[in-house]
């Protein structure tokens, strides 16, 4: 029977390596067109009891051409080897089952129990050629709802889930304006209602729904994804003069932003499936988050928190037991320090290429001019031209300079704020650890009061005293176990996060190299169209 | 500082083998810098075949004033005299790199520090070659190259120790510059009476102010890109530093790209110094050489004005009476200074457009190609580094 399992095999095998694939794709940031990131969830074996361990997220804005015709051929032959197995498997199928019958047949009459044994075999091996043309027809199906799809990059059983935020409109005026963003979530997810919803968001919703997920996980060691930044002088600068080129960069900026936090969010497995994650992403009325403002009494409380925890932090001198914490702590403050000073020279990469763009730009005009004012014919035509191909090529810088913002700049932003949030969930564990020390403190010094009572011969008061010490010996009970579940928490945390990292920088970097092949490419091809008319000036 | 071997650049300049130039090394002392001007002549107005003395910038600058001065040379264009070495830039360098040596890493500081070498050796190496290209286009025309002045820059092999301009000098100086702007405003009034010179006078002014100005912008464009190159250094930095502290397989992809952006750089660097050479010097040394254009006008039309004022005293005299005879002596040597200005310019100016339109089209195409040629380079260097990242 070992050519009817082959085929399976052979199956699992073709198709898996789809799983893994990337393409390059041309971020404009012009163009308010849907930019559709899906995130996959793949079966991890390294741990069974996370569904959804082991994230892959794969961004395909615009499917490249090449991508395209790589995907319907290798789909094709996916097809093909699957039919074709089919038919072969249903051939020798029908082959054997011909040659039992007739061995039936003849035999019958000879050996009741090998009729028997060949009766059975016969029937057994029916219901595989039946199992398997089922499968084979299964695939067939999923395959042809992917195609329609071009969204998914996988075939096979994964689930995905695809947010895409797009559509923003100003509504009110003056100083009250706000931008309202359209959130639009495809899913195949069985927690969610509907397979596709779309809702209208405000900023304030995010920050609300932040400080929420905040507020429930932050305690139990959960790296809880920062939201984006509230800038009241970009806002401001919208607000005032809507049609400006910095105030479209602002709300592409912030747009992106928010359409990152949101994956990173539902990428967290935990997160995924908290209950207002789900009502942010589906219902269609949210309350309005008023304690999201900074001047707000819920903001003026978070301000006093946050002066009260740096304070404590200060003080708290933690007996650390654990060395992978304290070496994984100190890997964490190094990394801050160079991220951060990597994301500073990006940034004035930015800055000086956009520079490098304005200057181009200025220089072409003035090759024009000096074209125009040369009397010498060819060599005028020739200015002109370069004139032409320096406008060309400063478009190009300036394609360049975008790519390397919203690549590569906003990434590392968004991880420089991933590890504050990092370390903050370190010094939970922290505040923990004091809390657990506190506990178990009261509890001594209950017990001393009770010793005392023993003495002075008090029996109402003992009777409290031993009330008192039993509650105390449970919350230091409950203080170390929350202790435990939370360094646990970290650890796994940690690793995933780890792994993400990895995982983005990889991706973004190669990506990032083939933007700047894409540009050089670009130049070349500007520079021979212009190499003719240089020659040509007699 | 440092010694400098360069190789003549332009060598269109030395077809004559009757008189060649070049300046094979230059030495950088301080503030001044010393170049070796080697000289190989079959001329007999020289005494020996071969050369080699030292030369500062300020001999340089006295050789081009000397010639200016000389009356006989009025209706030539003078070549330009070659800007001062302008070692600014690097300086700053060193003094935020000596500045800013305590908070940086010893790779950092490695980098910067090579960084600052290559800058150094462009500025060098352009000031050579603009020194280098003012004495061959001097040896290469055919009077100038007989002037005696320019022999004994050539010949003497002892110091010409040229007195530095005194204040009162620098003054007078100055002085006299703003007269002859005035001049020119006032001269330009003058009617023309020749076609020619009257195309090649506004050609001129409006051909000036606009390469001036594309100097200047395509100076900040090459400075844009020169900053862009060295961001990559720095994110190469920062990369290598972040790669240090993990130690697993991805500490090898990072260092991997950390190098992938230093080689970027280099490449981006190249592109931008080739762009500078080719581009903005070209600029800049027709900026000069048009300037020198418009100072030849500018005689020309002093002399023209110098002819109609000599007329009017002629007038004046023969109305008078008296020193008729002097005055027509002395509107007779107007005139055929004068003439003898129009036609010696008339040929400079035309062989001056041929100059310009060939040296335009050599530079232009060599400046492509170079482009094309880097630009090709840094894509097989990507390419090759998304094949190893991606294989990892």
């Amino acid at each position: 029977m070992w050519f009817s399992w082959s085929p399976v095999a052979w199956c699992c095998l073709v198709s898996s390596p789809e799983a893994a694939r990337l393409s390059a794709e041309d971020i404009s940031p012009s163009s308010n067109g849907p930019k559709a990131e899906p995130v996959l969830l793949d079966d991890d074996p390294d741990d069974p009891d996370d569904l959804f361990a082991g994230l892959t997220s794969c961004e395909s804005i615009e499917l490249s051409k090449c991508y395209q015709e790589q995907d319907i051929y290798s789909y094709t032959v996916c097809v093909c080897v699957c039919v074709y197995i089919t038919f072969l498997s249903i051939l020798i199928n029908f082959y054997v089952c011909v040659c039992m019958y007739m061995c039936i047949y003849i035999y019958i009459y000879i050996y009741i129990y090998i009729y028997a044994f060949i009766y059975l075999y016969v029937f057994f091996h029916i219901y595989l050629f039946v199992c398997f043309l089922f499968i084979y027809t299964l695939f067939y199906i999923i395959y042809l709802f992917i195609k329609i799809d071009h969204s998914f990059l996988c075939i096979c059983a994964h689930m995905s889930i695809l947010i895409v935020i797009n559509f923003f409109v100003f509504l009110g005026d003056g100083m009250n304006a706000y931008m309202v963003y359209k959130v639009l979530t495809k899913t195949s997810l069985s927690i969610f209602s509907r397979d596709e919803v779309c809702v209208k968001r405000r900023f304030s919703d995010f920050l609300g729904l932040h400080s929420k997920l905040a507020s429930k996980y932050m305690h139990m060691g959960y790296i809880v994804p920062p939201a984006p930044e509230k800038s009241i002088v970009g806002m401001t600068k919208v607000k005032v003069g809507k049609e400006d080129l910095s105030s479209v960069e602002f709300v592409e900026k912030r747009r992106s932003a928010l359409e990152r936090y949101l994956l990173r969010t539902v990428k967290h497995p935990a997160l995924l499936k908290d209950p207002d994650v789900l009502q942010f992403l589906e219902s269609s009325e949210l309350p309005r988050a008023v304690s999201t403002q900074a001047l707000s009494g819920a903001g003026i409380l978070r301000m006093v928190n946050k002066a009260a925890d740096a304070v404590n932090k200060m003080t708290i001198k933690m007996n650390e037991s654990d060395a992978w914490f304290e070496e994984k702590q100190q890997q964490f403050d190094n990394l801050d320090v160079q991220l951060r000073k990597l994301h500073a020279s990006v940034e004035s990469l930015v800055c000086h290429r956009r520079e490098l763009s304005v200057n181009t730009a200025s220089f072409a005009k003035s090759a024009a001019m000096l074209g125009n004012s040369e009397d010498h014919t060819a060599l005028s035509r020739a200015l002109s031209q370069l004139a032409e191909v320096e406008e060309k090529i400063d478009q190009l810088h300036q394609d360049q300079a975008c790519a390397d913002f919203y690549l590569i700049s906003e990434l590392l932003g968004d991880y420089v704020r991933l590890i504050t949030a990092v370390k903050g969930v370190f010094d939970q564990r922290m505040k923990t650890w004091a809390k657990c020390q506190d506990a178990q403190v009261m509890l001594q010094r209950k017990r001393e009061a009770e010793a005392k009572l023993q003495h002075a011969n008090k029996p109402d008061k003992l009777q409290q005293a031993k009330d008192e010490i039993r509650e105390w010996e449970g919350k230091v009970q409950q203080g170390e176990r929350d202790f435990e579940q939370i360094s646990k928490n970290i650890r796994r945390e940690v690793g995933r996060f780890e792994k993400d990292r990895v995982k983005d920088f990889r991706v973004v970097i190669i990506k990032y190299l083939e933007s700047l092949v894409h540009t050089q490419q670009q130049l070349i091809k500007y520079w021979e169209a212009f190499l003719p008319e240089a020659k040509a000036i007699a | 500082c440092m010694q400098l071997l360069v190789h003549s650049v332009s060598v269109d300049l030395n077809n004559d083998a009757s008189l060649v130039i070049d300046i094979p090394d230059a030495l950088c002392e301080r503030d001044k810098v010393k170049f070796t001007v080697h000289t190989k002549t079959t001329l007999s107005s020289f005494q020996k075949p071969e050369y080699s003395v030292q030369r500062q910038h300020e001999d340089f600058i006295w050789l081009h004033d000397t010639i200016v001065e000389t009356e006989e040379y009025a209706g030539l264009i003078i070549p330009p005299a070659p800007p001062k070495p302008d070692f600014e830039g690097p300086r700053e360098k060193m003094h935020k790199l000596g500045e800013g040596e305590s908070s940086m890493t010893k790779e950092e500081y490695a980098k910067m520090k090579q960084e600052l070498e290559a800058e150094y050796l462009a500025v060098f190496k352009k000031t050579v070659q603009v020194h280098e290209v003012f004495l061959q286009r001097l040896s290469s025309h055919p009077m100038f190259r007989k002037d005696r002045n320019f022999q004994i820059f050539l010949e003497y092999d002892q110091d010409l120790t040229v007195r530095r301009k005194n204040a009162k000098e620098m003054f007078g100086g100055f002085f006299k510059n703003m007269v002859k702007s005035a001049d020119e405003v006032l001269i330009s009034g003058v009617k023309e009476v020749d076609e020619f010179f009257e195309q090649e006078k506004n050609f001129l002014l409006d051909y000036s102010s606009k390469i001036k100005d594309a100097t200047a912008k395509a100076e900040k464009m090459t400075r844009s890109h020169k900053n862009v190159a060295d961001d990559y250094n720095h994110i190469s930095g920062a990369l290598n530093n972040i790669a240090a502290d993990n130690n697993t397989a991805f500490k090898k992809h990072l260092e991997k790209c950390a190098e992938v952006f230093e080689k970027l750089r280099k490449v981006e660097d190249r592109m931008a110094s080739d762009q500078e050479l080719k581009l903005t010097e070209l600029l800049r040394y027709y900026t000069r050489d048009i300037q020198a254009a418009k100072d030849l006008l500018y005689r020309r039309a002093r002399a023209l004005a110098d002819y109609e004022n000599s007329n009017k005293a002629l007038d004046k005299a023969r109305l008078k009476g008296k020193d008729v005879a002097q005055a027509e002596e002395n509107q007779k040597q107007c005139l055929q200074k004068f003439d003898k200005l129009s036609e010696s310019g008339k040929k400079e100016l035309t062989s001056f457009k041929a100059r310009r339109v060939v040296a335009f089209r050599k530079n232009l195409i060599e400046m492509t190609e170079l482009e094309i040629k880097h630009a090709k380079n840094s894509v097989s260097l990507l390419q090759g580094s998304i094949e190893v990242l991606k294989s990892n």
